[in-house]
């Protein structure tokens, strides 16, 4: 009967439309991150910098071919599948559904485009070190993509596959093209990431919003807003306000503050950082004898200096890499504080009870977590030899020029955070004999490492890297320190865990 | 009236040019930006690359004058940390920075001089203690101190104000307490002790054997007079309110010019620096300039001096 | 009589004022300050009888000990201890001493250098006075952080370092003041007899300009000596002061601000030391200005 059927229109049409509008008040309540970094993103051009806090924002907003899940292993993202095609030729296999916010569809020549583009020097890209192994890029079609390197090499976690993908069609309708560059893209970004920039005031906020068309789905959360606070006193008491929804390093002090507080949870990760002290055995001097480094190693009670300076974040190493890094050897033993041990090694040296031995340590302030005060407190500890031991500590951009013309000594302080999670940058950049800043020359040393990054077979690349480490150890080039662990707090509602590498990926995140 | 008036802008120009000089020469000498830039896993070729592209490899005096020359024309080159023009960086957060300063030195102004006329007419009195005091303490406290005692007292404890960000009016009020603490302490001690002096001259003795209403009197004549040296003193403190500025900012995140000076100093980024010292000290000459015309308008005989 | 006397006395050079020390020490503000004065100069000279511990000795596992009078601290350190477990009167103490080296030498310093070259502009005038204040202007336009980063990048950071800062900073102050009182001295007839009997330059800019001034100078000096402190402090907040084994307030409040709502006590000690010396100079710097000049009493 018509009237029936009219009832039964009718009522479907109502619950629709109460469901639907259920739905939609539901959804009204749009949900918003506040995340406060200590500096505000330099640009919105992701070919040119490294600078984490920038980086993370980029890290929304476009999508690169692989990422690294918490473990530091490679996963799919725009990449679905790699193999090596042949020794020098890595070939990548891409989606064929990600399109950039204009509807451009992404594909091979964006790729080709974005990691020229950081080799072109009209770019001015720092990023440069990263895509230095890849020789030339063949694009067979739109999805395949073939990095031909210029050396065989192993499949290093790292760079060259981690480049953020721009739209090429885009960029060089905004006259940047390889060749010539156009500030355009530093405010006016284009990407296919799982948000949309929406906008900036500098140092002030900048908002993105979620991109309902992405490949990788919605993100459960509407806004992302970032709003930089330099002062971690103020970073503290913004999230306590609830201005803030998430905040990044967080000193260790306020960690039982903000573990306990009313609306504010702690959160932690281990980080790829690692802290040391390294030797300049290019310059005369007591450093240059074997035995005193290994001496001012036992003299170093490392869990008392995590204890009190790091309030009890952070974790002692044996050898430069943290531990969930390809190539690390946990058979390499700690150098445990023996001050009998080392005054023993001293005397050997010629140091007995440490006259004679002055040594000036040296450290940056503010670079890195707490840099000044393990300094002053290493200095106290190996005081206690018998020797004179002060620190010299100056700004960032004085001593990192200093350590660039390898003109500190005889130890000096520095944080290394590698986020290939592999060795090999560790070790070219820090111990091999022709590294900008490295002040140890071994070529024994050289030809493992040399061979360790062009090997390919998993098992012996770790045979390789047993021996560098242990080669390492035995020499002590540094001051083994610690690895970092780093604090990070928020409101009680994000749902979140921290990385190790600093990385922040808001698709990950959900509010309750 | 004319002549004095070129005399100071040549002057003007004279200092605007020393500091320009200057701060060039101390960026480039005290270090070398590529190898600040860099990565530090970027080999010595690429950083030996970079600062070839930047053209900081260079001679010092080609640098300064292919600087000089851009600069008349407005160009101060592109910041090395954001890759964009710095002027244009600059001027985009400089009104942050003037609403913080004007509301600042307003604060100061509005409570100090009556604060100080009250002080001088009731010399002694319990009213004048409290005020000297107050302003000792706020000469004497270190800013960066009395920012974070605010967030935590009006900011995480209290609840009344923000304590980050720039915003409505709510936003402004802590900032401004604290960049205006230490104008306020100055001006309340000058405005006093100048009040004090005009009370005591013979001129205005007269004036009061003649008749003339109190009010009238203290309107007219004294703090007519007494306006000079508070004028001065503004003047001289925009360069101690920029330093002060600096601190202020960085606390509050306040997202003004001084912030982004400090961040380019720190980065070694030459452009910015450069443009924000000669922007202070434009705005700084300008401002003294307006104040010795407000005054040789004020007492013509300066205007021979 | 009184004719006769006045008319000689415009050839004497102005005469001192007696009682000038009741003067000075007749308000309490100014006792208070002068007592300051002397308790921080006491324990910059006796710091090593004073103080209970040496002020540079970590010990790690007494760090973030609370002042003795609260709840986990002990009567060993009287003010508690700081990150790295040094206790904080014993810094405070010697830190006295860096306050009176800094604070001293660097308006030594600038005031050498500001009265110098404000003779020098005053007594000549033209083109030297032109060239004086031009520089000055531009010194003065000139933020003190950059100068402080140029004079750290040539010497390095040291306590050296920081005294030249201050006084680099610090001599504009006092160029325009004496200036003008060269200016007017240069027409009082005292110096123009000394002139036109032939005394030599430095004798006449030795033996009655410089004491002339110097009460005006005396009196920046002072409050030199406030603003001196303050700005070291404000070089340790930019890492640009003394060296971290030198105990400074100014230091010992930089590092300890980043634990002011969890260990107060780090911080909160230092600033008050600096805050009563600069109160103390201050109320002194008052005393001494109204009597050297009753009548702005």
């Amino acid at each position: 009967m018509p009237n029936r059927r009219l009832a039964v229109f009718a009522a479907a049409a109502f619950l629709t439309s109460a469901v639907g509008g259920a739905t939609t008040f539901l959804r009204a309540a749009d949900t918003t991150v506040t995340i406060s970094q200590g500096v505000d993103p330099v640009t919105m051009d992701p070919l040119k910098r490294t600078i984490t806090p920038t980086t993370n924002v980029h890290y929304q907003i476009f999508d690169t071919l692989v990422r690294h899940d918490r473990d530091g292993k490679m996963v799919p993202w725009v990449a679905t599948s790699w193999r090596r095609a042949a020794p020098t030729v890595w070939e990548f296999k891409l989606r064929h559904d990600v399109k950039f916010w204009n509807g451009d569809p992404l594909t091979s020549a964006d790729v080709k485009f974005s990691v020229e583009k950081i080799k072109d020097p009209a770019e001015g890209s720092e990023q440069g070190p990263r895509v230095a192994t890849v020789d030339r890029i063949e694009t067979p079609d739109p999805y395949t993509i073939r990095y031909i390197t210029t050396k065989p090499t192993a499949m290093i976690a790292g760079y060259p596959w981690e480049v953020f993908i721009v739209d090429s069609k885009y960029w060089k309708e905004h006259g940047d093209d390889i060749g010539h560059s156009s500030n355009y893209e530093a405010e006016h970004p284009m990407g296919s990431g799982p948000f949309i920039f929406k906008s900036w005031r500098k140092d002030e906020q900048l908002v993105l919003d979620a991109n309902p068309n992405s490949w990788h789905g919605r993100p459960a959360v509407d806004h992302v807003i970032f709003k930089p606070i330099p002062e971690a006193a103020a970073r503290v008491a913004a999230l306590r306000t609830g201005e803030t929804d998430l905040i990044t390093n967080v000193p260790a002090q306020y960690q039982l503050q903000l573990a306990g507080g009313r609306n504010t949870e702690l959160k932690s990760a281990r980080s790829v950082r690692v802290l040391f002290f390294a030797f300049n055995t290019l310059k005369a001097g007591p450093q240059q004898n074997k035995l005193v480094r290994q001496a001012l190693n036992y003299a170093l009670d490392v869990p008392a200096i995590i204890a009190t300076v790091l309030g009890g974040r952070g974790y002692q190493v044996a050898t430069p890499l943290p531990s969930n890094f390809v190539g690390y050897d946990p058979q390499i033993p700690f150098y445990k504080h023996d001050l009998a041990k080392a005054k023993a090694l001293l005397a050997q040296a010629g140091y007995p009870d440490g006259k004679g031995l002055d040594m000036v340590i040296n450290a940056p302030i503010g670079r890195y977590n707490k840099d000044k005060e393990v300094a002053e407190a290493v200095a106290g500890q190996l005081s206690q030899t018998g020797g004179h031991f002060t620190t010299k500590i100056q700004e960032w951009t004085t001593y990192v020029n200093l350590v660039s013309q390898k003109g500190l000594a005889p130890a000096y302080e520095l944080g290394w955070g590698n986020d290939s999670y592999d060795a090999d940058n560790t070790l070219t950049s820090l111990f091999t004999s022709d590294a900008r800043l490295s002040t140890y020359a071994n070529p024994q040393l050289d030809k493992m490492v040399v061979d360790a990054r062009y090997e390919t077979d998993p098992k012996q690349r770790q045979a390789i890297y047993d021996k560098a480490l242990a080669i390492i150890h035995e020499e002590a080039p540094w001051l083994f320190l610690f690895e970092y662990e780093d604090l990070y707090a928020s409101s009680k509602r994000l749902v979140w865990e921290a990385r190790g590498d600093e990385l922040i990926y808001c698709d990950e995140m959900k509010l309750q | 009236m004319t002549a004095f008036l070129v005399r100071r802008a040549v002057g003007a120009v004279w200092v605007v040019v020393g500091v320009a000089v200057t701060v060039f020469l101390i960026l480039h000498l005290t270090g070398d930006p590529a190898a600040v830039m860099m990565p530090p896993d970027a080999t010595t070729e690429q950083v030996a690359a970079f600062r070839h592209n930047q053209g900081f490899d260079r001679p010092l005096w080609v640098q300064f004058g292919s600087f000089a020359w851009s600069a008349l024309r407005g160009d101060f080159g592109d910041s090395l940390r954001h890759g964009e023009p710095a002027l244009g960086l600059a001027l985009e957060r400089a009104p942050a920075s003037l609403e913080l300063a004007f509301s600042a030195l307003a604060l100061a102004i509005v409570v100090a001089i009556p604060i100080g006329v009250l002080a001088a007419l009731r010399r002694n009195s319990l009213l004048d203690f409290v005020a000297r005091v107050f302003a000792l303490i706020g000469q004497s406290a270190p800013v960066y101190w009395m920012g974070i005692m605010l967030i935590l007292v009006f900011g995480v404890q209290l609840g009344w104000f923000p304590v980050s960000g720039i915003g409505g009016l709510s936003h402004l009020v802590l900032p401004t307490i604290t960049l205006g603490l230490f104008t306020m302490a100055q001006l309340m001690r000058l405005t006093r002790s100048s009040m004090l002096d005009v009370l005591k001259s013979d001129f205005l003795r007269t004036a009061r054997a003649k008749g003339v209403r109190p009010l009238a009197l203290l309107w007219h004549h004294a703090l007519r007079n007494a306006w000079l040296p508070i004028v001065t003193v503004i003047g001289t403190e925009l360069v101690a309110l920029f330093s002060q500025a600096i601190i202020t900012e960085t606390i509050f995140s306040w997202p003004g010019v001084a912030r982004l000076a400090v961040q380019a100093i720190v980065d070694r980024d030459y452009p910015i620096v450069e443009v924000v010292v000669i922007l202070a000290a434009l705005a700084f000459v300008g401002v003294n300039m307006l104040i010795d015309i407000f005054y040789s308008l004020l007492d013509p005989r300066i205007r021979y001096s | 009589m009184t004719t006769a006397v006045n008319t000689l006395s415009s050839l004497d050079e102005p005469v001192r004022r007696r009682s000038f020390v009741s003067l000075l020490f007749a308000g309490p503000a100014t006792v208070a300050g002068a007592i300051v004065i002397a308790v921080v100069a006491v324990f910059a000279l006796c710091a090593p009888w004073i103080a209970p511990h040496d002020p540079n000795f970590q010990n790690l596992p007494a760090a973030f000990k609370p002042p003795s009078w609260l709840q986990g601290g002990t009567a060993t350190y009287l003010l508690g201890t700081d990150d790295l477990g040094r206790d904080i009167f014993s810094r405070i103490v010697w830190g006295a001493r860096v306050a009176g080296i800094v604070g001293l030498s660097g308006v030594a310093i600038g005031g050498c250098i500001g009265v110098a070259l404000g003779v020098i502009a005053g007594y000549f005038g033209g083109i030297v006075d032109d060239v004086i204040a031009r520089i000055a202007d531009v010194q003065f336009a000139f933020p003190a952080v950059l100068l402080a980063i140029a004079v750290v990048g040539v010497i390095g950071p040291s306590l050296l370092t920081v005294v030249v800062t201050i006084g680099i900073t610090g001599w504009v102050q006092y160029v325009r003041v004496v200036r003008a009182e060269t200016l007017s001295l240069r027409e009082r007839d005292f110096v123009q007899a000394a002139v036109a009997t032939g005394a030599s330059l430095t004798r006449i800019l030795l033996r009655h300009v410089l004491p002339n001034v110097s009460s005006s100078v005396t009196v920046l000096a002072t409050f030199g000596l406030a603003r001196a402190i303050i700005l070291e402090s404000a070089l340790s907040f930019l890492a640009l002061g003394v060296p971290p084994d030198v105990p400074s307030w100014g230091t010992m409040l930089a590092d300890g601000r980043q634990f002011l709502d969890t260990d107060w006590w780090l911080g909160l000690f230092p600033g008050l030391a600096i805050f009563v010396t600069v109160l103390g100079v201050n109320l002194f710097g008052d005393g001494l200005r109204d009597a050297l000049d009753p009548q702005s009493r």
